[in-house]
């Protein structure tokens, strides 16, 4: 038979007191700084220009980057638009760098959660990519220190699915028949940050497909609006969705395109 | 008992809070940092991380990347140590038996001459194999593979020559592999889904011979990139050179399996007449696998420049040309069994008379050439030392062209003689495609108002272009089967348009709020074809807009706030037929944290996210029948986690950790077709203590608890039970 831990009120009185006591001993034994991460224990605001006299290449296109739209002068501590993301830097320069002494993004993406909440959430999902277990850095997709943090517009060379296709190579292509999905980018398919759904899909159903592939009823003969008529391709899909999803069951399978099928059946 | 549970929990940690806001004056600002755990130069982390898995493992090992067994060995191993004033040394390892997680990472850096590192890294990605869960009869399928997992691994080498005022070089060559199996929601067919299926055709309610079932994927890839960089600065003028050669060599097979006699019977179904399929409908056997291989070359050739005209005029630009030509191949073969008199006959291909082949082909020769010709050119002004603006256009040549030469296998099979014809059908494909895109771009800032920052993006992507292309497939022609040939020819023009306003202003030292405006309106246009049908006029349009606050009352807690508004509509049609509506979405999100570290000697973390998503395309618009396959795509979920630490002792920490996933969107009504939304709810519990046992020697225990319950597969990989995880951290 199946057991839970149970919670009672005796539980709750004896278990808190029992921590409460232990906490209020610390207090008194211990004379240590602990913190929330990802901060650095005891130290303080040392300012950018000391973080650019070893670190230039970080810095040196800091003005263009997206996030320096965020990085404004602290009242009290000045320009810490590096502090902002890498933690009060005091030991870091005492130390003369070193690991530990400092917060990096580029390990830990605690940092950037501080203000991106919703990518923690999505992040925390069973189906995304393995940041919390530290295999995969926000590093990795987005360079915060230098131009647009989602590579796209005109400043830039590369395109928004190289991001994706450097790892992702079978994705790449080019096919000979393009999934135009693949034009819109990578995400207009799959949440990259983690999703409830396998394979990160924003929709784990036909839905994913219908969003474009989704005609007027009277584009098959006799259709309306309400008679039941699920139209694609100039043909009635209605049956055919009975059986899965539109890339399952041997009908589109080649969703990221096809060198054999225009309809990417194969 | 679940929901006592919660509340006990709540109250506890309310009663917590209460206590410890009481007496944070008493505390707060008392202690200094002097017993702070020591940082090692250089260590080695040794771990072990122990389940008790009472339920699914492949579900708990997909879930937390850890197979059921656990796993351990040596977390980090890091090595620092200066070999004289200039020349640094450093070596980092890792390596975790049963994640299968190694690192061999070693570097040497001599103050400017340059660098030399190399290295090997691998991890291991775990998958569960889940199929459907059809709640109409029960029924649920899981990949019988036991070891469903991809392995990533990494080699590379690099050296730097960084002398002082002079050229900059890196070479670098990185080898990329994947391999492995790994499940996909590409599934096959199957009987199993409890769907009323009746040997007499025109009883049965749904399709008879299309359902589904999980299927996985045997990969096989490797990336090699061999990479020189060239980076000076001369004046005012950065540039950078760079060359590269990447060679990709993939294999992946997907694997389509349906076995015989799955069917589970619907109980509504009336056994008159009796509910088993006959073998010329669907319950034949099928084994068949679909490779897909690519072998690709791609040269790119990439300079840029940045020169600084002045204090207020920055000009940039840059030119790439890519290079790519691969060798293309697929093998599809699905072999069927169909009993005949003289018993059971199985063929690659096989098909009856009117019957649709299982499309198998193999490629006689493929191959795929692209050219892709990139140039941009920008200026930055800054007029004042509070505006600053950049201009930048960007222009794309593409040209592609590519040829398939397939043969289609197919074997008629006559059912009363068990006699078998081949029937091959050679089959040309071919494609040839150009773009030139223009993508201007226009990027502001402005901070000449006291604590704000405004700024905004625009850019805009024009890309007219012309797809031509000719597929042959094969389609059902009586005793035979005939070839099927489409020609289309595309002229297209694409429209992406995209917008971006914010500001960040800083109210005061305890309080600073952004906000941020964005819409995305993208438009394509597909004109003079030849086959109608098969192109859209896609136009859609997002919008949205996200907020944060962080709001600071004191030194000792700080709230985070955010919130992401996004709506979203489509529109398609084809030509000269109606307009539609094909989607309407909605997203919105919540997300909180506080951080409260009351006294120097304890904190407490709090995240929480709330998010109401759903798409919805024809649903209920179908109407009628088409509403039983069809229901919104909602993907709303809950998550969250409380993090308390405090100090024990001048040697000891102790933190509490609790996360939580809801997700209540399962749809099971849906007689027919996939399950729509997921359904979970889980919970994790530890609590951990960090020792110092000497200044060289750290260690640490964490036991928890963990549960997870998926509605979603009807309770078939529910897991929960107690772990373990302890390290033990040495100063080298």
């Amino acid at each position: 038979m199946r057991t839970q831990p149970r919670w009672t009120k005796s539980t709750l009185i004896f278990g808190g007191a029992a921590i409460w006591a232990l906490f209020l001993v610390s207090c008194v034994v211990a004379d240590r700084a602990i913190v929330a991460p990802p901060k650095i224990a005891g130290a303080t605001y040392v300012g950018t220009k000391e973080c650019a006299q070893c670190h230039e290449e970080q810095t040196g296109h800091f003005d263009g980057a997206t996030h320096s739209n965020l990085a404004m002068k602290d009242a009290k501590a000045g320009d810490i638009g590096c502090e902002s993301c890498h933690g009060a830097g005091s030991i870091h320069v005492k130390a003369g760098g070193g690991k530990g002494t400092i917060i990096n993004p580029a390990k830990s993406p605690e940092a950037c959660f501080q203000c991106h909440l919703d990518k923690r959430g999505e992040f925390s999902l069973p189906n995304a990519h393995p940041v919390l277990a530290g295999q995969v850095t926000c590093n990795d997709c987005h360079d915060p220190h230098k131009g647009h943090v989602v590579k796209r517009t005109g400043a830039e060379l590369e395109t928004i699915n190289e991001t994706c296709t450097k790892c992702h190579t079978a994705q790449k292509g080019p096919f000979l028949f393009k999934h135009n999905a693949m034009v819109e980018g990578c995400t207009v398919c799959h949440n990259p940050h983690g999703s409830v759904n396998q394979k990160m899909l924003v929709a784990r159903d036909a839905n994913l497909c219908l969003r474009c592939h989704l005609e007027h009823p009277a584009n098959v003969a006799g259709g309306v609006i309400g008679d039941g008529k699920i139209v694609a391709g100039g043909e009635d899909h209605r049956t055919r969705l009975q059986g899965g999803t539109c890339w399952s069951a041997g009908c589109h399978e080649d969703v990221h395109g096809s060198n054999a099928s225009k309809a990417m059946r194969y | 008992m679940k929901v006592t549970s919660f509340r006990s929990l709540r109250s506890a940690s309310l009663l917590a809070s209460l206590a410890l806001a009481l007496t944070a004056p008493q505390t707060f600002g008392a202690a200094i940092p002097t017993d702070a755990f020591p940082l090692f130069d250089s260590y080695i982390k040794i771990s072990g991380k122990v389940p008790s898995v009472t339920g699914d493992d492949a579900a708990y090992a997909r879930r937390f990347q850890t197979p059921a067994n656990g796993a351990y060995g040596i977390e980090a191993l890091h090595f620092a140590k200066d070999l004289d004033k200039e020349t640094a040394l450093e070596f980092d390892g890792r390596a975790l038996t049963g994640v299968e997680d190694y690192l061999g990472k070693f570097k040497i850096t001599k103050n400017e001459v340059g660098s030399l590192d190399f290295g090997y890294k691998r991890f291991r990605t775990f998958y569960d194999g889940i199929g459907g869960f059809f709640p109409l009869n029960n029924s649920f399928r899981q990949l019988g593979n036991a070891e469903l997992h991809t392995d990533r691994a990494k080699f590379w080498v690099g050296a730097k020559i960084e002398r002082p005022n002079a050229p900059k070089f890196e070479i670098s060559y990185v080898n990329d592999l994947r391999d492995g199996r790994k499940d996909t929601t590409i599934w096959g067919d199957t009987d199993f889904t409890g769907i009323p299926i009746s040997s007499q055709s025109s009883l049965n309610l749904f399709s008879a011979n299309r359902k589904i079932t999980p299927s996985y994927m045997d990969l096989n890839e490797r990336q090699e990139t061999l990479l020189g960089v060239m980076k000076h600065t001369v004046g005012n003028t950065e540039y950078e050179f760079e060359i590269s050669n990447n060679r990709n060599n993939s294999r992946d097979t997907r694997w389509v399996n349906r076995n015989p006699g799955e069917l589970k019977p619907f109980p509504a179904i009336p056994s008159s007449p009796a509910s088993v399929i006959p073998p010329e409908l669907a319950n034949n056997p099928t084994f068949g696998f679909d490779t897909q291989t690519t072998k690709s070359t791609i040269m790119t050739y990439m300079g840029k420049f940045e020169t600084k005209v002045s204090e207020k005029l920055m000009v940039f630009g840059s030119l790439s040309y890519q290079d790519a030509s691969a060798d293309i191949g697929g093998d599809r073969q699905m072999t069927l069994t169909i009993l005949t008199p003289i018993g059971p006959v199985s063929s690659v291909g096989m098909f009856v008379a009117n019957g649709r082949p299982p499309y198998s082909y193999t490629t006689q020769f493929g191959h795929t050439n692209e050219k892709i010709l990139t140039g941009n050119l920008g200026v930055t002004l800054t007029p004042t030392k509070d505006l600053r603006m950049t201009l930048a256009l960007k222009g794309e040549k593409l040209d592609m062209d590519g040829v398939n030469q397939v043969t289609y296998i197919n074997n008629l099979l006559v059912q009363s003689t068990g006699a078998l014809t081949p029937v091959n059908i050679p089959a040309p494909n071919t494609a040839k495609r150009t773009e030139k895109s223009w993508v201007p771009e226009l990027d502001v800032r402005y901070t000449g108002i006291k604590d704000l920052s405004l700024y905004g993006t625009f850019d805009f992507r024009y890309s007219p272009g012309q797809d031509d292309g000719t597929s042959t497939g094969v389609t059902p022609g009586g005793p035979v089967v005939l070839p099927n040939v489409v020609t289309s020819s595309d002229n297209t023009k694409l429209n992406h348009n995209h917008y971006k306003v914010g500001a960040n202003w800083t109210v005061n030292s305890a309080v600073s709020v952004r906000g941020e405006f964005f819409y995305k309106d993208h438009t394509n246009k597909y004109s003079d074809r030849i086959t109608a049908g098969d192109g859209y006029v896609l136009g859609y349009q997002f919008r949205g807009a996200k907020f944060t606050a962080i709001v600071k009352p004191d030194a000792r807690i700080t709230f985070t706030t955010r919130f992401v508004h996004q709506t979203g509509k489509m529109d398609t049609t084809v030509d000269g037929a109606l307009n539609y509506q094909s989607m309407d979405s909605k997203n919105d999100m919540f997300g909180e944290t506080i951080d409260w570290n009351p006294t120097t000697q304890f904190y407490m973390q709090g995240n929480l996210n709330v998010v109401f998503a759903t798409i919805q395309t024809a649903y209920p618009s179908a109407g009628g029948t088409g509403n039983d396959v069809l229901r919104n795509a909602d993907n709303n979920y809950t998550n969250g986690s409380l993090i308390a630490g405090f100090v024990v002792d001048k040697n000891t920490d102790a933190q509490l950790q609790y996360t939580f996933y809801r997700a209540d969107n399962y749809s099971a009504p849906t007689v027919v077709t996939q399950f729509y939304g997921a359904g979970v709810k889980e919970y994790t519990v530890a609590l951990s203590l960090k020792h110092k046992f000497s200044d060289r020697l750290i260690g640490s225990l964490k036991v928890g608890y963990f549960d997870s319950k998926n509605d979603t597969t009807g309770g078939f990989t529910n897991f929960r039970g107690p772990m373990g995880y302890i390290t033990i951290d040495h100063a080298l």
